[in-house]
């Protein structure tokens, strides 16, 4: 048991893999030499070598396009699109063609790719650099959806993902890059689509992901001082979603809140809200509250930006405004 | 929704209600809004299949029967009023009130928190679609003194405390217009609950019956179920025809967790 820090998860999860499997093969902009800008690549270049880690054109859909083709004769590349924000200038890659190849090819070519990819706000990039766009791409079918909130589950996970034939987009929180915590020895390899219970509760079900996983976390502890009693559920993946996991604290609780840093509308609650209105109606004691950032560009300014994101404290005040404590 | 009810209690409500056969509507509601819990419905479940008369010791009257003042003068206009009934656990509220400075008596606090709180909830305009304006109460005691409070929803506990307190010295009720809110301590009527009737020109009457100690299962400190010896006492609303049922429960609602609150009685 060693303690890491998320960055360091991210490259330890690739490199189990890699040291497994000579088919793994890391390409992205700054991840070898430099170790990414992020520095969640760092060392793999001198372990797996330039034939393994391959720095590439500052040009997202070359990155991608390389990817996809390497997926498809037999390698499984892990992708980094630096920003999560640049996904828009290589959508048509990643939702017309890596989606939906093994559906068109009717399974004869699959597409085991991994895009790793920084994720979210609360760093001051600024309204391009800074947006959390998980529920763009759970909008597509054909694409799985990670956002590990741990080192130990950004291990497993980034492991699951490498592992899956079909491709995941793994989203890393930026804001979650220097937090630390234990991680286990040895090869660690998690499950997709399982959510898992970060602190147990009776009174509420709250859902979140990524950084809002801590912050829900901490609004909890403040909650239970005044007597509400809140379920933390982490939900790690939105494709494939564990509902069974939802529906059942739901079924205990009667109460549901979602935690979301995407901007309001249509965002991954929206879909959770609805999957509970229709399958645990009658298990509701109120109505479904999501806590989300609001619909607006994520602002540069440190306070505006801070007080755009749900923070710990938001998420406890409407937590007991909808509950009426 | 036009000319319809929109639902108060929740889904899991309505889906527990229909799984134990009871009609919420039928159901004392103590939640927020006027809403039932499981624990109401429980208690209406365990209210249809108790027996009808409680242990003869609990009937048993600790003084003599005395008709309130407000009573005693003709017969109620409506003879069936709508009732809702509520049992609450005041021992918390009558530990406190014995370390009342003012000295007042434990049975006098808890029918100033009552009047006080029906008070306030009948100025929600919401619950009762009375006329604005202060709501004046007439409040009879055990004993029978009666005392009219001008503006109740106004003041303190303290407050309607001393008044009442000086009750003997108070001006009859029969020398001015009917309060539209009337508050009975019915402690000494020998029977667990009353159901007053409401009086001609009256909205609402609450009767408080007598403080019964008797075994209740109660939450330990360990979170698990036991039996403790607790006092209880019913409360029970009357209202006439302007108040719609729900309404009368929601305002019961308001004064039992009130006095729950008062207290400083957990959630």
């Amino acid at each position: 048991m060693a303690q890491l820090s998320y960055r360091e998860a991210v490259a330890r999860g690739i490199a189990q893999e890699m040291q497994r499997d000579e088919r793994v093969v890391v390409v992205g902009e700054d991840i070898a030499g430099a170790g990414g800008v992020f520095k969640t690549t760092g060392g793999l270049l001198e372990r797996f070598g330039p034939k393994r880690v391959i720095d590439t054109p500052i040009a997202e859909q070359a990155i991608l396009g390389a990817a996809m083709g390497a997926a498809m004769t037999g390698l499984r590349p892990v992708a980094e699109i630096m920003f999560s924000d640049f996904f828009a200038v290589c959508w048509d890659l990643v939702v017309n063609q890596m989606a939906k190849t093994r559906y068109m090819t009717d399974g004869q070519v699959t597409m085991p790719l991994v895009i790793k990819s920084g994720n979210g706000g609360g760093l001051r990039f600024g309204a391009q650099h800074s947006q959390s766009i998980e529920n763009w791409a759970m909008a597509v079918p054909g694409l799985k959806v990670v956002t590990p909130s741990t080192p130990e589950d950004m291990v497993g996970l980034m492991a699951a993902a490498i592992r899956c034939d079909d491709p995941v987009l793994l989203f890393e929180h930026k804001a979650l890059y220097s937090s630390k915590a234990d991680v286990p020895d040895g090869p660690i390899l998690d499950t997709l689509g399982t959510a898992r219970v970060r602190r147990p509760g009776t009174d509420a079900t709250v859902l979140a992901l990524g950084l809002m996983v801590p912050r829900a976390l901490q609004a909890a502890e403040a909650l239970a001082g005044r007597g509400i009693s809140c379920e933390v559920i982490d939900l790690r993946s939105l494709v494939p979603l564990d509902t069974s996991a939802v529906l059942d604290s739901v079924a205990r609780t009667g109460r549901l809140f979602t935690v979301e840093e995407n901007p309001r509308l249509l965002g991954w609650g929206a879909e959770l809200a609805s999957i509970v209105a229709h399958e645990a109606f009658w298990d509701l004691d109120g109505p479904v509250v999501r806590i989300t950032s609001p619909h607006v560009p994520l602002p540069s300014a440190d306070s505006l930006e801070d007080l755009v994101l749900p923070s710990a404290g938001r998420i406890e005040k409407e937590i007991v405004e909808a509950m009426g404590a | 929704m036009s000319g319809q009810r929109r639902h108060r209690d929740s889904p899991r409500m309505r889906r527990l209600a229909r799984e134990a056969g009871v009609d919420l509507a039928t159901v004392p509601p103590s939640g927020r809004h006027g809403r039932a819990t499981p624990e109401d419905l429980a208690w209406a479940q365990d209210k249809r299949t108790a027996p009808a008369a409680p242990a003869a010791s609990v009937l048993t009257p600790t003084a003599p029967v005395v008709t309130p003042a407000v009573l005693a003068g003709p017969a109620p206009a409506a003879a069936l009023p709508s009732s809702s009934l509520l049992e609450i656990d005041v021992t918390a509220f009558l530990r406190r009130a014995a370390f009342d400075p003012a000295a007042v008596p434990p049975r006098t606090h808890l029918l100033a928190a009552a009047a006080g709180s029906l008070a306030r909830a009948v100025s929600d305009r919401r619950l009762a679609r009375l006329p604005a304006g202060p709501v004046d109460v007439d409040v009879d005691d055990d004993d029978g003194r009666a005392v009219a409070v001008t503006g109740a929803d106004l003041l303190s506990v303290a407050g309607l405390c001393r008044m009442l307190a000086s009750a003997g010295s108070a001006p009859p009720l029969t020398d001015g217009p009917p309060a539209s809110v009337e508050v009975v301590g019915t402690g000494v009527f020998g029977t667990t609950v009353d159901v007053l009737p409401v009086r001609s020109g009256r909205a609402v009457a609450l009767s408080v019956g007598p403080v019964v100690r008797r075994p209740v299962v109660v939450l330990g400190e360990d979170g698990q179920e036991q039996i403790g010896i607790r006092s209880m006492v019913w409360l029970a609303l009357s209202v006439a025809g302007s108040i719609e049922p729900p309404d009368a429960s929601a305002l019961l609602a308001r004064v039992g967790q009130d006095l729950r609150l008062t207290t400083g009685a957990g959630r």
